[in-house]
Order: structure tokens, then sequence, then C-alpha cells
């Protein structure tokens, strides 16, 4: 009986990893075929490790990988976890080092949780690029990509939201995870750009997500309730702006409360629609997805990445270089958009 | 006018070639008590299993009220009155005493919906039967192991047993509960319902039983009528050889050494109260008394587990303070429990395990890593030398039959090489013979030194062992006898003298 | 019977909603409201339905964590079939489909316990991994927001509304009749069927209930299949309040739902909770989570915080147990007064 019970568990497991790692094995035969050095761009291995697989955002990520494959002529896919997971992600990294991949870019969940996995990987002379990873520490990353440098991207969405709310009253902010890196960026240079500008607005509270929309919803009801005279929010996972909205809608106070903040239109477009959400500011994630191969390509081509190159990206036509807060070198964009009621159909994301 | 109720007729059973019943016959009248007694292996519960369904007889044939079968499946023993109270008393400890008790009636009604009003009225019905009064609502896991089992009997009667098995009922109760259980089978007797006694405790037989069969091997080697047995001839029957009890040889203990324990003034608040009583090396020490004299308490305060108020524990001469477990096995003391099920052993771990799990920071490497190799030295030499019947130290310890069990856990106990030994109740549930080797294994003990106290209320099993004995009352040593000034009979009367001054 | 209504496990969970209202309330008066009151019941509903079929497990002595992919796959599975046919109608037919399908899921799960005799606890660990697998493999892996018009508007209607002054409009959700109906048909089932009683005897004593007559592989077999209902109604019902269908639906929510359960008063070790007790702790666990913002914990202590209060409120119960059995053991009589 307890072989016929490990039986299963085992045939379970099998499914499941399966259902995994599909699409892996493909790959990997092509990998085991690519020996020597200098390769031919249709044996060059671009992997993509984000956060989570499952999420829209991500979904619009693999496209721009996929528009590279077919642009570059290289191989390039994208693996996740289904839910945002450090660990995860870890293990995603390993299994790439043991397949001896050229390209990893990796959108990590937790910086600092994914750096060790990515220094094995670099140490492996594998090319590591990271995406919303500003803070890593030196010598994890070969660059960082970033859409924009997240404090202007964070005093912009705090200028939409000071605009909209007349400059004045209380707003409150929300991160998907404490640990995140670039969403507290955001939210502190919006704040103390608020503070330096915008004197009759008032900071209120910062509420972490857990990037699940259902804990934005409950946290705003309550924060309704808490502080009745509120009169702006800004999200910063692209789920905050989705929950914060539906409360806010439900209590019948769309018109009253502005909400701004990352998102994007596929997911906001109803409370667009509705009022609800006022402003998602977003960047066009299959463009990052793009500009980190490209960054990668020129790399394994012995390109210098230098000030003001033209990446042939939209938003990253004239790349600034400059150094994340713990040594690594960081490439920004200015590939901000922002969605609005009048503008959401032009984003087909 | 007897008429039969039950009868089984050359029922044979065997077990992977093993016979386990051999052409057994056998009749149960109504209203009968009839004691079913064998060492363990003997094939008497075998026999309860075919009776009740559980088991399917090679051959032979089984009839119940004049209806012949030739294999009973458990709905048609249950059926034909036949109900089996098991040690465990199969009650469900998370539901009320009604609901106990008319469970398995409503489910062999097919009903689907509960009654609640009606369960009551049923149970009620069937506790005022018996003379019992238990309150409805409580939780059966909430009673007493006597209340327990007159709800398993109650629980019989509901279901309209003709035939009442029981097996081992009197293991964990105290006297006086034995006694009323006693009272309840007299009347279940008059009611015409029989009784199946199985049981080791053979006064208890003598004392209970119309008839007794006793079964060796697979075979009935007795039964006729309990009047004109003796316990003599039963053990005679049981054993197939003669249990040696007069001829024991006490070893000679040296007054003269000092005590290995002297215990002075030892109180334990609402427990016991100024004790006093040394031991000597070498010396077997009995306390007796009945449940409640505090006799358990203080064995236990000795261990360290309920640490005593006040008084003085020498071991050698030295002052000791035993306020933990620990303590009393870093003074060498060791303690060998009642229940050995639930106190002494890891069930599902293995023989060898559980021989060594006292001493298994003595049996590391240099790199204090438990070494395999010292383990199985060591347990393998404490199963010989304990005559543990096992064909394997890796089994389970579960796998061992009741006697076995006992020894493990006195083994247990001896691989961490104790000077002072307490046995709490040691052969309760054991077979006849495997308590006869386990009293010559204390003696053993004894005369290579170790001091050992026995807490038992087993007169016959505290004559056969103890050098002394110290009867406690109320929480106080009333008595002290030698092994050579008093009888069996002295000291029953003694300790009935001590129970006929109890206010009921 | 009175003292017997305070000693339940209902009425402390009770009282400590009671008291943690009090302390919430008086830091923040806001709390006080009809407001309030609907937005906690309607952050139960979910909770509860699932609660109450993971009653029926923790009862018969398991525990399960897959019932949150039962509810995925009902819910997500469903989304995406009718979509992918254009199914444009109302709710009923979503409620339909996603319970087969959690009445498949359940089934599976209930048949490969009792054929192999594997421990609930020990099948649902494999078969969370394989239903979420299995949802991203061959269904889909994106959220979809796509609502089917006779559907739309679904999260807005309520049974009654009030103007709050400070929340604006709160309203009490219909599907709160949901709740209270499926409590009371669990309740039904667990006090007055013998089936019901079936699953308290298997938690009680196992082998006890295989020689009672109970045919216990028959009754887990059923558990399995409501909790797959039950799951996949509420994964539907959570869809169409927050107007969008995930893949990873309930994925991280679990152990709060085992939380509430427990909190509620069921023995973990099985044949012990009630619906009322689990409708109760899922309401108390909502209060703690709740409690954060309403009393101005900030953020970074928030985790912190949680965990301490679950810590002390779930021991509470077990603490009243070892109360009760030594006042209520029976004491053994001394041998003289």
């Amino acid at each position: 009986m307890k072989k016929m019970t490990k039986f299963v568990l085992i045939a379970m497991l099998l499914v499941t990893l399966l259902s995994a790692c599909g699409q892996k094995a493909t790959d990997e035969a092509t990998i085991n075929e690519a020996t020597t050095d200098e390769k031919e761009p249709q044996d060059l291995v671009f992997a993509s490790v984000v956060k989570s697989s499952g999420d829209t955002w991500f979904i619009r990520y693999e496209t721009g990988i996929e528009q590279f494959e077919t642009d570059y002529g290289v191989k390039s896919f994208m693996e996740g976890p289904s839910q945002p997971d450090s660990a995860a992600q870890v293990a995603l990294i390993e299994d790439l080092i043991a397949q001896n991949v050229d390209v990893i870019i990796n959108v990590p969940y937790g910086v600092a949780e994914n750096e060790l996995a990515q220094k094995k990987a670099m140490d492996a002379g594998i090319i590591v690029i990271g995406h919303e990873a500003e803070t890593a520490n030196e010598g994890t990353l070969n660059y960082d990509v970033e859409a924009f440098d997240n404090c202007s991207y964070g005093e912009e969405m705090m200028r939409e939201l000071a605009e909209r709310m007349g400059e004045e009253g209380k707003y409150i902010q929300f991160v998907g995870s404490l640990t995140n890196a670039s969403h507290n960026q955001w939210t502190e240079c919006a704040r103390q750009y608020q503070e330096a500008n915008y004197p009759d607005m008032e900071f209120v509270a910062k509420y972490e997500s857990k990037e699940n929309q259902e804990n934005a919803y409950n946290i705003m009801k309550d924060v309704l309730k808490t502080y009745p005279d509120i009169k702006g929010v800004e999200g910063s996972d692209s789920g905050d702006i989705l929950g914060a909205g539906r409360a806010i809608e439900e209590a019948g106070l769309a018109d009253q409360i502005v909400v701004v903040g990352t998102g994007i239109a596929s997911d906001a477009k109803e409370l667009l629609k509705t009022g609800a959400v006022d402003l998602a500011m977003a960047w066009d994630p299959g463009m990052a997805g793009y500009a980190c191969s490209v960054i990668a390509y020129k790399m394994l081509q012995g390109e210098e990445i230098v000030e003001g190159l033209d990446l042939n990206v939209p938003g990253f036509e004239s790349i600034r270089i400059g150094t994340g807060p713990n040594g690594i070198p960081v490439i920004y964009g200015s590939a901000w958009i922002k969605i609005t009621v009048e503008t959401m159909d032009q984003y087909p994301f | 006018m007897t008429s039969k109720i039950l009868q089984v007729k050359n029922i044979s059973k065997s077990f992977a070639g093993v016979k386990a019943l051999d052409q057994i016959s056998l009749t149960i009248n109504e209203g009968e008590i009839v004691c079913l007694v064998g060492e363990n292996g003997s094939g008497k519960s075998t026999l309860v299993k075919i009776i009740s369904g559980v088991y399917s007889p090679d051959n032979g044939e089984i009839i119940i009220n004049d209806h012949s079968y030739k294999k009973l499946t458990p709905i048609d023993s249950m059926r034909e009155g036949v109900q089996v109270i098991y040690q465990d008393f199969s009650l469900f400890p998370n539901l009320s005493v009604a609901e106990n008790l008319v469970i398995n009636e409503h489910l062999s009604s097919g009903k689907k919906f509960v009654n609640w009003k009606e369960f009551d009225h049923i149970a009620a019905k069937g506790l005022a039967e018996i003379n019992v009064s238990i309150p409805l609502d409580m939780m059966a896991g909430d009673l007493s192991t006597a209340d327990r089992q007159l709800i398993a009997i109650t629980k019989a009667t509901l279901a309209k047993a003709r035939v009442i098995i029981m097996d081992e009922p009197t293991t964990a109760l105290t006297q006086k509960e034995i006694h009323s259980l006693f009272n309840i089978i007299m009347d279940l007797k008059k009611k015409g319902i029989s009784t199946i006694f199985v049981s080791h405790k053979l006064n208890e037989v003598t004392e209970i039983a119309d008839r007794t069969v006793i079964f060796r091997n697979g075979k009935k080697v007795m039964d006729q009528d309990a009047k004109t047995l003796d316990i003599k001839t039963m053990e005679w029957y049981m054993t197939g050889r003669e249990l040696d009890k007069s001829g024991i040889q006490f070893s000679h203990v040296n007054q003269q050494t000092e005590p290995l324990l002297e215990v002075e003034n030892l109180t334990l608040q609402g427990k016991f109260t100024n004790v006093t009583f040394s031991l000597n090396p070498g010396e077997v020490l009995g306390i007796t008394g009945l449940l409640g004299s505090g006799r358990t308490e203080l064995a236990l305060s000795l261990f360290g587990e309920t640490p005593a108020n006040s008084g003085e524990i020498r071991i050698e001469g030295k002052t000791v303070s035993i306020k933990s477990i620990q303590d009393a096995m870093n003074n060498r003391i060791g303690y060998v429990p009642e229940d050995r099920v639930i106190e002494g052993l890891f069930l599902d771990q293995s023989i060898s395990d559980n021989v060594v799990v006292r001493v298994i920071n003595k049996l590391v490497n240099h790199l204090h890593l438990i070494n395999p190799q010292s383990i199985s030295q060591v347990s393998n030499e404490w199963i010989t030398r304990l005559e543990v019947k096992t064909p394997n130290g890796n089994l389970p310890a579960k796998s061992l039959s009741g006697g076995n069990q006992q020894r493990l856990v006195l083994a247990k106990w001896l691989a961490s090489d104790p000077k002072l030994l307490i046995l709490n109740s040691p052969t309760v549930g054991v077979d006849v013979g495997s308590k006869a080797s386990i009293h010559e294994l204390i003696r053993n003990l004894a005369n290579q030194g170790m001091g050992i106290l026995i807490i038992s209320d087993d007169v016959p099993e505290l004559m056969q062992t103890c050098n002394r004995l110290i009867l406690m009352r109320r929480g106080k040593i009333t008595n002290e006898f030698k092994r050579e000034t008093i009888t069996e009979e002295l000291l029953n009367k003694e300790m009935v003298a001590n129970r006929s001054g109890m206010v009921q | 019977m009175l003292k017997k209504t305070i000693k339940s496990n209902e009425f402390i969970t009770f009282s400590i909603i009671v008291l943690l209202s009090l302390i919430i309330g008086i830091i923040n008066p806001a709390f006080f409201s009809l407001a309030t009151v609907f937005d906690v019941l309607r952050a139960s509903i979910v909770p509860s339905i699932m609660a109450f079929g993971l009653l029926l497990v923790i009862i018969a002595g398991g525990v399960d964590i897959s019932f949150v992919a039962f509810a995925a796959l009902g819910a997500y599975g469903t989304h995406m079939l009718l979509l992918h046919y254009g199914y444009q109608g109302g709710i009923l037919l979503y409620y339909i489909i996603a319970c087969a399908i959690g009445l498949l899921a359940g089934s599976l799960s209930g048949f490969i316990i009792t054929r192999f005799d594997v421990p609930m606890f020990d099948v649902s660990l494999a078969t969370f991994t394989l239903w979420y697998g299995f949802i991203r493999f061959f269904i889909g892996s994106a959220k979809n927001f796509q609502i089917p018009e006779g559907a739309v508007g679904y999260y807005a209607k309520f049974i009654t509304t009030v103007k709050d002054p400070f929340v604006g409009e709160a309203g009490l959700h219909i599907s709160v009749i949901y709740v209270l109906v499926i409590g009371v048909l669990i309740h039904i089932l667990l006090k007055y069927t013998t089936l019901g009683r079936g699953i308290y005897a298997i938690g009680g004593n196992k082998d006890v209930a295989i020689r009672s007559g109970f045919n216990v592989r028959r009754i887990i077999l059923i558990i399995y299949m409501i909790l797959g209902v039950l799951s996949a109604f509420a994964g539907v019902t959570q869809s169409f309040l927050s107007r969008h269908f995930e893949p990873t639906l309930f994925m991280t929510q679990n152990l709060d739902v085992i939380a509430a359960v427990i909190l509620g008063g069921a023995s973990i070790n099985g044949g012990r909770g009630s619906v009322l007790g689990t409708f109760l702790g899922v309401v108390l666990m909502q209060l703690i989570n709740r409690a954060m913002v309403l009393t101005g914990i900030t953020v970074e202590w928030q985790e912190l915080v949680i965990g301490l209060v679950l810590t002390i409120f779930i021991s509470l119960p077990a603490m009243r147990d070892r109360i009760n059995k030594k006042t209520r053991h029976p004491v053994e009589i001394p041998d003289e007064i």
C-alpha cells in the first residue's frame, strides 16, 4: 500500500513538473548543441526569469522577448513561478545555469534574495541583466535596465496625483511589498516631491498589498473608514489601483477620490471608464524586456555600452547610464506611458 | 433449565500454516458466565474473533440461536446477539454518552437522520436497566475507565446482546471497580445474558466464573465447572508446567551494608505524609495499598515526576535532591511505569531504538554521531538477556506481545544501568507464564545487587518477589512485614481490613 | 445550560470578536457602524464557504490545502470555457459548471484517499500543485477581466445599502445569503444526519467507526465531493465580486482558511468543530487582518502583530480544553474519607 501511495504521489509530481517545464525541455535540446564560444545568433539562448509568469504584466513582457527572438534570430524565452516567489526564481536561475544559457534577464521579486544566484550565473560566464533591480549589490548584475529612473517616475506620478487633487488633501500610498525596492523608491520620491512642492497635501500612511488586489480592496475599505477625508491614492503594484479602485467605486466615491498608480490598460479598463481609477502609469514591459535583451546582445557582440546609445526601442532612443545605490551600473530609458480613459485604447496590453 | 445459546463445533483455524485453533468445540448456555483463560497465543482471541465474525474458520460450525453458520460476518454475529467489549471499549471520545450508546443501533436501522430526543430516551433507559447513572451529555473521552466500560456494556445490552464477550475487562480497573463490574455481570446473568470473560487473572476467574475453559496451543485442554477448579490446577493446564512458587530462593540481604535508599519524612501535600523507609542493595521492597493510598504518587516522587514538598531522600548515605526525572536518572534511578503502552514505549519505533533510548548519548562516536553498530550491540545484548521474544530487533515495539513489551520496558531501563529500579505494577496485563519469568528476572536483578521497589496490589506477585512489604493507607505507611513472617492469606486479610474500614 | 454555553468554543470565539471589536472601536470610533458590519460580512463570505467545506475534512481528522486549487480550477476553468463559447448570460451557469468541476476534482482526491489509504493532507499536497499546474498548462496563465454581460454589476447586488457618514455607500451583498443557506445545510448535515455523525465518529476514532459499521470510505468520498463543490462555488463568487478571473486564485490563502476553522474551535486532531464556530472563526480572522489599518498600526509591524494575535487566539481553545479536562475528570475516590 505504501508503494502505491508513493507511486501516485510521484506520478502527480511528474504531471506538475511536466506542466511547469514543458517548454523548457525543447529549449534544453537546443542548448546542448551549442558548444563553441563563438556562436552564431541562432545558437544564442536568452532566458528571462520573471516574478510571476501568469501576471498580465509579464505576459506583455513575453511579447517583447518573442519579438526580440524574431528580430535578432536568437533563441529567447521566459520563465517564472506562478506566484511571486523569490525562492522559486532562484531555483529557475540555478536550472538555467545548469543548461548553460548565454543570457539571463532577471526581474527579481526580492532583489536581495536573487543576488547570489545572479552572481553564480555571472561566474559561470553568463551575461546577467536585471530589470527593476536597481538596488542590487555590485557584481551581482552586468547591468540593470530601467524603463526610467525610479525617482523621476515617482515624481511624475506625484505631479499627476497632485494636479488631479487640486494640490491639496490627504493621500495614501500602496506598495506591493515592503521589500520591493522600486515600489518603495517610487513612493519615497513621490512623497519627498510632495513635501517640497505641495504643502497643502498630507501623506497619511503606506500600505502593503502583498501584490494581491483583494488585499488592496480590503485595506482601501478600512482606509475609507479610518480616514474619511482621504482624497488621493497612489498605487505601486499593478493590482493596487484595481483593488483600491473597486472599493472606492463600490462606496460611490469615484468622483471624490483620485486614484493614480502603476497599472496597465487591459486590467484597468473598466475602472478607468467609471472614473474609479483616474490614471494608470506604466511602461511597456514588452519594450523593457526587448531593451534588456538588446543590451545583452550588444555585450555578446562586444559592443561598448555608452551614454546616449540608441537601442532602437521606443523610449530607449538615448539611454542614460548611472550607478545604482549599491554599485551596479544602471541603464535608464525614459519610457513611461500614461493611460487615461481617453488614451487606453492605444495600449494593447 | 438451561438452553444453549451459542455452540461452536470442531472449529479449526490456521494462519500461514500455524494452527491457531485445533478442533475446538464449546457451548455457552443462557445466562452462563464462562471464563476463557490461556496464555498469549493460546488461541482464545482467535476464537473470540471467529465468534464475532472477524475471522472465518477453516472448518467447523457455529450455531447461534439454532442458526447454523459455516462462517459469520460481523453483522451476522451482532444480529444474533453476540457483542464483544474490546479493551479500548470501542467508544468515540468526542461523542456524548448518549450518542455512543445508541449509534450502533441507529446505524443498523439504516436511518438517514438523527433524532436526539430518541437517542437520549433510549440511552437513559439502557443505563437504568443496569442501574448505572452517568450524565448523558458527557463526552465519553472525559469519563473514567470504569465508566467507559459501563458504557460499553450498556451499549451491548442495548444491542440486545445475548452473549457478551469481555476481553481482559479488569486490566485497568481498581479493586472496587472490579467489584461493581462483577455485580453487573451477575445482573446480566439474571437477565439471561451470558458472558464470556477472557482473563489472565486467575483469582478473578475463580470469583466470577460458572465454568472455566482453558486453552493451550490452540487446543481446549480444560472445560469444567469453576467451583471444582483451583488456581494451581488452572496454571498447570495453562502452562503445561507447575509454576514454582514455594521454593523461591531469596537472596540474603546484607543488613550490615549501607542502605541504598533512605527516605525520611517524605511528604507530598495531599498525597502522602511522613513516609520513612529504607532499602538495601539486593533487596526487593514491595509497596502496596489500595488505589488512592499514595503508593503510586510515592513512586513518582522518588522518580522526580511529582517532586515531594518536604522530607529527605538519601542514596548511599548522601542526601540528594530529586526535583525532576533528569535528577532521578542522574542518581541512577529507573522507573518502569504501569501503563507501558502510554508511558513506557515508543510503539512505532523499533525494539532496538526503544532499548537504547535512555543511553543514546553514550552510543556516539568521536564525531558525536550515533553509531548504529553500538546500538544493535547494546540492544541485542538486552534482548537476549531479558529473553524478549522477537525475530528481529528492527521490528516495531508494537509487534511484541504484552509480556514481551513489559520486558522491553525493563530492558530500556536496565540498559541505563540503574542502581535503584522502581516497578509500578510490573505484570499488569501479562499472562501467567510471562509473569513468572518476569518475577524470576526481578529476583535475579536483586541478586546482582540492585535495589528494587515494586508498587503493586497483586498479592501473589508481591509474595513471590519481595523481601519486605510496606502497606500504605491514606498516604501513610501503616504496616511493614517481612517476607518470612507473612503469608498470602494474612496479607490479603490486612488489605481487606483496610478496605472494610472504607466509608462507601 | 448557561454554563455550558459559556464554556463552548463558539462563545469563546464570539467573546474574542466582541473584545477585539471594542478595542478597535475605542481606537477608531468609525469602526462602530453598520458599514463595518457589511464590510466584514462581505469579506467573510468567500472564506466562510470554503471553511465550511474544510470543516468537514478537519472534523474527520484530516487537513487539506488543495481546496483553494479546486476553487481556482472551478472558477477560472469555467470562465475560460464560457468565454471561449462567447457566453454572455448570467451567473447561474457559472455556478453549475464550476460546481461540477469542483465535484470531479474533489471526487478524484476522495478516490485517491480512500482507494489507496493515503492521508488527506498528503494527497492535498500533491493535488494542490497538480491543479494549479493543470490550470497554467491547459487553461491559461493570464488574469481575465471580461465579465459576461449577464453578470456585469453582480458585485454590487446588495440586499440593502446604508449611507455611511464616513464611507459613503455600503451594502450588504446578496451572497451573504449563500453563506447562510450553505451554513444551515452543513449544520443540519453535521448535527442531524447519520452521515454527519459519521464524520465526527471518524475524527474521534476511525477504527471504531469502521467497526461500528460506518462506511468510512464512502463518508470521506462525500466529504471531498462537498469540499470540491463548495470551493468551486466560493471561487466563482470571489471572481465575480472582484470582477476578474485569475489562474492563481486563492493560491496563498489556504492557510488563512485553515487558521479560521481552528480559531472557530475545531480541533486539528479531528472530532470537533461546528458551523457557527467556523463562521465566527472566519469573522475573527477578518477582524484581526483589518484591525491593522483601522488602528493605524504601521505596515512594518503588521505581520508580526497578526502572528502574535493568532498565536494567542489559537492557544485559547486548547487552554480551555486543558482546564476543562482537569476539572471534569472524575476524581478517584480515596479509600477513606
